[in-house]
C-alpha cells in the first residue's frame, strides 16, 4: 500500500481504501443517504441504485476531499447531488444505465418494502423539490442543501463555494419566491422554508 | 448509527467493502500518485533507465506513467504479452496484448525508422524514449481516441491519455511480425473513450 495513503489520518479520506474505515463512514450515513435519495425519486429499485452509486462515488473521490470542502455530511450531501443530477441527465438522453454495483439486484422484498415507506414518508418534501424548480439552478442547489437536507447555513455555503452572507442573501429571495408559487400552503413545507431551518 | 443493517443495506456494505478492497490493488490515477521511493530516485538522477529495468534484466517492455496520469509504453521485443497486460493493469489499463495474430488487414506497416517526427528518427536514442517528441501526432490533432506510435530503432512507444484510461475502456494490442521488423501494429481502445 502506498505509504502516504496508509498513514492519511482523515477518516473520509480513508474510505477510498481501507474496508473497515469505509464501513465505519457508511454506518454513519447511510440515513442520509437513504433519505437524500428518497426525497428525488419515487422508484424503490431505482432508489436502490442510487443508494449504491452515491457511496460508490463516495469511495472514488475520497481521495478529493478536503475539510474546509464541508464537514463529511455536507460533502457527501454534494457527491450526492452530483450522482442525482447525473442520473437524471442520463435518463434525459435516454441512455443506458451502467453501474458498478446495482444496487436494485440486491433487494429482497422486506428491504424492498422499506424503501418504499421512506419514499412515502417524504412525499411532502419532494413536492418541496419539485416547487424548487421554479430558481435559477444555483439558487435551486442552495435551497435544496439548506431546506431539503437541513445543512446550517455556512456548511451549504461551503459545499457551493460561495461566502455565507451571499447565501444568507439568495435564500431570502429563493425562498419568497418558491413560497408563491406552493399552492394551496402546506404547513410542513412552509416550515422548512422558514428562516429557522433547524440544522 | 447504531441500528442494524437490513439485508439490502447488509448486502450493499459487501458489495462495496470489496469495492474499496479492489481499488487498493489499482493504485489511484492522479497527478499526484508518486511512484514507489526506488523508482522516483532512479527518475530524478536524470537516468534512462526505466521501471522495467527495474524488474528485469533483459525487459521486453516498460510502463510509466507520467506526473499528469498519462502511461507511456515502449515495446522492445515480443516477448511476454502476459507480462505487459498484468504491467498495464497495474495502471489501471485493461489490456488484451497478443503478438502471434494474424497481422490486421488495415493496419499500415510502420516503417522502421519512425513516422514524421524528427526527434524519433534522431537516432541518438539507442534505448526507449521516454519523452514526450510531440513529433507524429500532437494531443490536439489527433482524432479522439486515436493513439500515437512512434518507434525508433529498438522499439515501439506510444503514450495513453489519463483521459482515455479514466473512460476504462479495454485496449488491444496486437503486434506481428519477426522481431523488430513489424508487420503491423495495432493498437486500439475497443470503446470510445471520449
Amino acid at each position: 500500500m502506498n505509504q502516504e495513503r496508509a498513514d492519511d489520518p482523515d477518516p473520509v479520506r480513508r474510505i477510498g481504501h481501507d474496508a473497515d474505515a469505509f464501513e465505519a463512514f457508511y454506518r454513519d450515513h447511510l440515513d442520509l443517504v437513504q433519505r437524500f435519495v428518497a426525497r428525488r425519486v419515487d422508484d424503490p429499485h431505482l432508489a436502490a441504485d442510487l443508494t449504491a452509486d452515491v457511496f460508490v462515488a463516495a469511495v472514488d473521490g475520497a481521495s478529493g476531499y478536503r475539510p474546509d470542502r464541508g464537514n463529511p455530511a455536507a460533502w457527501l450531501t454534494g457527491v450526492a447531488r452530483n450522482v442525482v443530477a447525473a442520473e437524471f441527465r442520463r435518463q434525459g438522453r435516454q441512455r443506458a444505465a451502467v453501474r458498478k454495483i446495482a444496487g436494485r439486484r440486491l433487494l429482497d422484498p422486506d428491504s424492498l418494502a422499506r424503501i418504499e415507506e421512506r419514499i412515502d414518508a417524504e412525499r411532502e418534501t419532494r413536492r418541496l423539490y419539485d416547487a424548487l424548480r421554479a430558481l435559477r439552478p444555483r439558487d435551486r442547489a442552495l435551497m435544496e442543501l439548506v431546506a431539503v437536507e437541513g445543512l446550517p447555513v455556512a456548511d451549504a455555503a461551503a459545499v457551493l463555494g460561495v461566502k455565507p452572507a451571499t447565501a444568507r442573501v439568495r435564500l431570502h429571495r429563493s425562498r419568497r419566491l418558491v413560497q408563491s408559487h406552493l399552492l394551496p400552503p402546506q404547513p410542513a413545507v412552509e416550515a422548512a422554508l422558514s428562516p429557522e431551518v433547524p440544522s | 448509527m447504531t441500528r442494524t443493517l437490513d439485508p439490502f443495506e447488509q448486502a450493499l456494505l459487501t458489495e462495496l467493502r470489496r469495492h474499496v478492497a479492489e481499488r487498493d490493488v489499482v493504485p489511484v490515477r492522479t497527478g499526484r500518485r508518486r511512484l514507489a521511493a526506488v523508482g522516483a530516485g532512479i527518475l530524478a538522477a536524470g537516468s534512462a533507465a526505466t521501471g522495467a529495468v527495474l524488474l528485469q534484466p533483459d525487459p521486453a517492455f516498460a510502463v510509466h506513467e507520467d506526473r499528469n496520469g498519462d502511461v507511456v509504453v515502449t515495446i522492445s521485443s515480443l516477448k511476454d504479452a502476459d507480462g505487459l497486460e498484468r504491467a498495464l493493469a497495474e495502471h489501471g489499463v485493461d489490456a488484451d496484448v497478443s503478438y502471434d495474430a494474424e497481422p490486421f488487414p488495415d493496419a499500415p506497416p510502420i516503417p522502421p525508422s519512425g513516422d514524421a517526427g524528427d526527434a524519433a528518427a534522431s537516432g541518438t536514442d539507442s534505448g526507449p524514449s521516454l519523452e514526450s517528441h510531440g513529433a507524429g501526432a500532437a494531443p490536439g490533432g489527433a482524432p479522439c481516441g486515436a493513439i500515437a506510435v512512434e518507434t525508433d530503432g529498438d522499439g515501439v512507444t506510444f503514450r495513453l491519455p489519463a483521459s482515455a484510461i479514466a473512460a476504462e475502456s479495454p485496449l488491444r494490442i496486437q503486434l506481428a511480425g519477426e522481431d523488430l521488423g513489424w508487420a503491423s501494429i495495432g493498437i486500439q481502445w475497443e470503446q470510445p473513450v471520449c
